[in-house]
């Protein structure tokens, strides 16, 4: 399979957030060296836990922010080298859709200007003919063609989430990054939604990097999955094969900690202890020894690479294989 | 006995747009040492519930009907002042956003020292002694940590300090009003583990709110189901996750994507919650049932005991 992403060794540091005072307090190292591809036709899996940098990377393969090292391709493109017609192929087909339904959409703007906004920029179809394209992509999230002239007010979370992937689908993008779509929805709209990507993906010939904190909608979505902790990938693994044996400590003690309904194939959970280390200040070592419950002196010491076994890839030197 | 028992409760708030019954009649009760889950999608009126309890529904709300009896007495019956040592002695609340629930420039030692001198006749000593310990009870241990203000730490870590605030005055109810929400999966795990441990060892009751059934069905021996302002299902947690018997449950339960059950689509319940402002006329959930007949347009389904205390409110069981 080709690669529709490509991103390597990327960096990036948040600096000047002073602290209380004005008092300097250093670098905010949200993403610490990362490199992973998403390949055409994949919905490729984002997890970790808050302020690991998830967003900070989808800021920056959709050329919101620009890394403070390494690179990003896009169909082996230079993200950031690229202009002109270039760069507009570019935003036509790399497409956002936003965590928060609420605050992400334009309140003085009627849903039909909200949909035919993008269609005007990038100057494709004119008059009726637009209208009609916009209708079209509003019946496909399954919203009746009357919303057209109505408000994001008038809308119910669920709905405006579908508003905005209506947005994000108008301009038949070959790539959508979905950043925590339906972690502010209740689980049976939150279920509509997933069922309404996974059944835009295969009409429109859609690749997704899906971002979530949740794992059970992970596994439920994605085909491959990245489990980044600190600024770092952990793991990188087929779906199935991750959730049936997961190689790093950290994705372990992830998958362990979901809420689990089923009485019957309930697993010994393990408690991570203690918080999340700040990203000023990372642990030395592997950044995880903290936390770890199988964490040895060599951990404390010596950084781990991403190695690959079996196709898939860890940064650990325990690995639970 | 009954420690707590809840009958025909109903609040509303009176607005511009019009009355919005955000909970319309629920009956329930809950004995010593038992706990129970209270679970429903946002806005179904959970956490008007939570603040009815303890008599705390903001203008322009009110209780409108029902009577709340603890431990034998009505509450809401009671005269401020006496409802004021009942909510800081007897039952105590944990909020979602533990940062609010907390005074931002007293350091969190000094915030659950100053609570114990309220509820408590003891030596200012005492009561920091206390603090510390009761800080080390919820894993707040670290030199320092005491002495330092909300905002220098974590939302895990808050929502501990929050919880030693709650434990403070030694409740013998305890309300948790989506206490894990806001936080990270490996922390909500850390903190429902140590919530459930000290209601099991202080033999407290309590009251678990969340709108994920997941993380609640394992850790309360009861659950009740909220739907547009009613409890629409209620029986052991076991019983009600195995067996569930009203659409909505059931609706509920398989919208939550499993790990277990990997199958696609995953099942869904259509359409939205209706607005409370304008409910349908019989069954609130009508317009989302795959069951619904004639006799649910027309009629409100009432809550019922259909054998060995599973209770449902649904015309179709
Ligand atoms: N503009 C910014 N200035 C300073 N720091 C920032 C900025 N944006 C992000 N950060 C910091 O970078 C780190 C990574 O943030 P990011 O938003 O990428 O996390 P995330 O994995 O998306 O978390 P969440 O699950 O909470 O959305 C965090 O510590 C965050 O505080
Ligand atoms: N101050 C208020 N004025 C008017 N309506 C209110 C007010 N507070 C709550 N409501 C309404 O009462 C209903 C129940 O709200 P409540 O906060 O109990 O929901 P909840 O079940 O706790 O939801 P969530 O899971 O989102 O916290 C909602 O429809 C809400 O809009
Ligand atoms: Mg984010
Ligand atoms: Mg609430």
């Amino acid at each position: 399979m080709d690669d529709l992403v490509r991103i390597e060794n990327v960096v990036k540091n948040f600096s000047g957030s002073s602290g209380f005072f004005g008092k300097k307090v250093g670098f905010v190292k949200a993403v610490r060296g990362v490199s992973f591809s998403v390949k055409k036709g994949e919905i490729l899996g984002l997890v970790g836990e808050s302020g690991c940098g998830k967003s900070t990377l989808a800021r920056m393969v959709v050329r919101l922010i620009e890394p403070t090292m390494g690179k990003l391709f896009f169909e082996g493109k230079d993200v950031f080298s690229l202009s002109g017609d270039e760069l507009k192929y570019f935003r036509r087909n790399v497409q956002m859709v936003f965590q928060d339904p609420y605050a992400s959409l334009n309140p003085r703007l009627s849903i039909g200007q909200m949909i035919t906004e993008p269609l005007i920029i990038q100057g494709i179809a004119k008059g009726a003919a637009r209208i009609k394209q916009a209708k079209n992509i509003l019946k496909k999230v399954g919203l009746g063609e009357d919303s057209f002239s109505r408000y994001p007010h008038e809308f119910s979370g669920g709905q405006r989430q579908r508003i905005g992937i209506a947005r994000a689908l108008v301009l038949k993008p070959k790539l959508i990054i979905a950043d925590e779509p339906v972690s502010a929805l209740d689980v049976s709209i939150q279920a509509q939604i997933l069922n309404l990507l996974i059944s835009l993906r295969k009409e429109f010939d859609l690749t997704y990097m899906f971002i979530a904190h949740d794992l059970r909608v992970i596994e439920y979505i994605s085909d491959r999955v990245v489990v980044m902790y600190l600024g770092k990938i952990m793991e990188i693994s087929g779906s199935k094969s991750l959730y049936k044996k997961p190689f790093h400590p950290y994705t372990e003690a992830l998958l362990s900690a979901i809420p689990d309904i089923n009485y019957e194939n309930k697993k010994q959970q393990i408690i991570l202890k203690g918080d999340i280390p700040s990203p000023i200040d990372p642990p030395c070592g592997c950044c995880f020894h903290t936390r770890c419950i199988y964490a040895k002196e060599k951990c404390r010491k010596e950084e781990p690479q991403l190695v690959e076994k079996e196709g898939r890839f860890f940064a650990c030197h325990f690995p639970l294989t | 006995m009954d420690l707590l028992k809840v009958s025909n409760l109903s609040t509303s708030f009176f607005t511009d747009a019009g009355e919005v019954k955000a909970v319309r009649g629920i009956s329930f009760f809950l004995n010593e040492g038992k706990s129970l889950g209270l679970v429903g999608e946002s806005g179904c009126g959970k956490s008007v519930t939570a603040l009815s309890l303890i008599n705390l529904v903001p203008y322009p709300g009110r209780i409108i009907a029902g009577n709340i009896f603890y431990r034998g007495k009505d509450l809401l019956q009671l005269e401020s002042k006496n409802m004021l040592d009942v909510r800081g002695k007897e039952i105590a609340m944990i909020f979602q956003e533990p940062l609010t629930a907390f005074n931002p420039v007293f350091s969190i030692g000094s915030q659950v020292q100053e609570a114990i001198l309220t509820h408590q006749k003891v030596s200012k000593k005492e009561a920091l002694n206390k603090a510390s310990k009761l800080l080390e009870d919820v894993g707040i241990s670290q030199e320092g940590v005491i002495e330092n203000y909300p905002h220098q730490l974590s939302g895990g870590m808050r929502q501990r300090a929050m919880i030693a605030m709650a434990l403070s005055c030694d409740p013998s109810l305890l309300i948790a009003d989506e206490p894990t929400t806001a936080l990270d999966v490996t922390i909500q795990a850390q903190v429902l583990e140590l919530i459930s441990e000290i209601q099991k060892k202080r033999n407290m009751s309590m009251i678990l709110i969340t709108h994920d059934l997941g993380i609640v069905a394992d850790r309360v021996e009861y659950l009740a189901i909220m739907y547009c302002g009613k409890i629409v299902e209620y029986s052991l947690a076991k019983e009600l996750i195995s067996k569930p018997l009203h659409p909505y449950t059931s609706g509920l339960i398989d919208s939550i994507p499993d790990i277990s059950r990997r199958e696609k689509p995953l099942r869904t319940i259509k359409g939205a919650v209706p607005s409370l402002l304008n409910l349908p006329k019989g069954c609130s959930f009508c317009d989302r049932c795959f069951m619904v007949d004639s006799l649910c347009r027309l009629q409100e389904p009432q809550l019922r005991d259909i054998g060995a205390g599973h209770m449902v409110a649904c015309h179709r069981v």
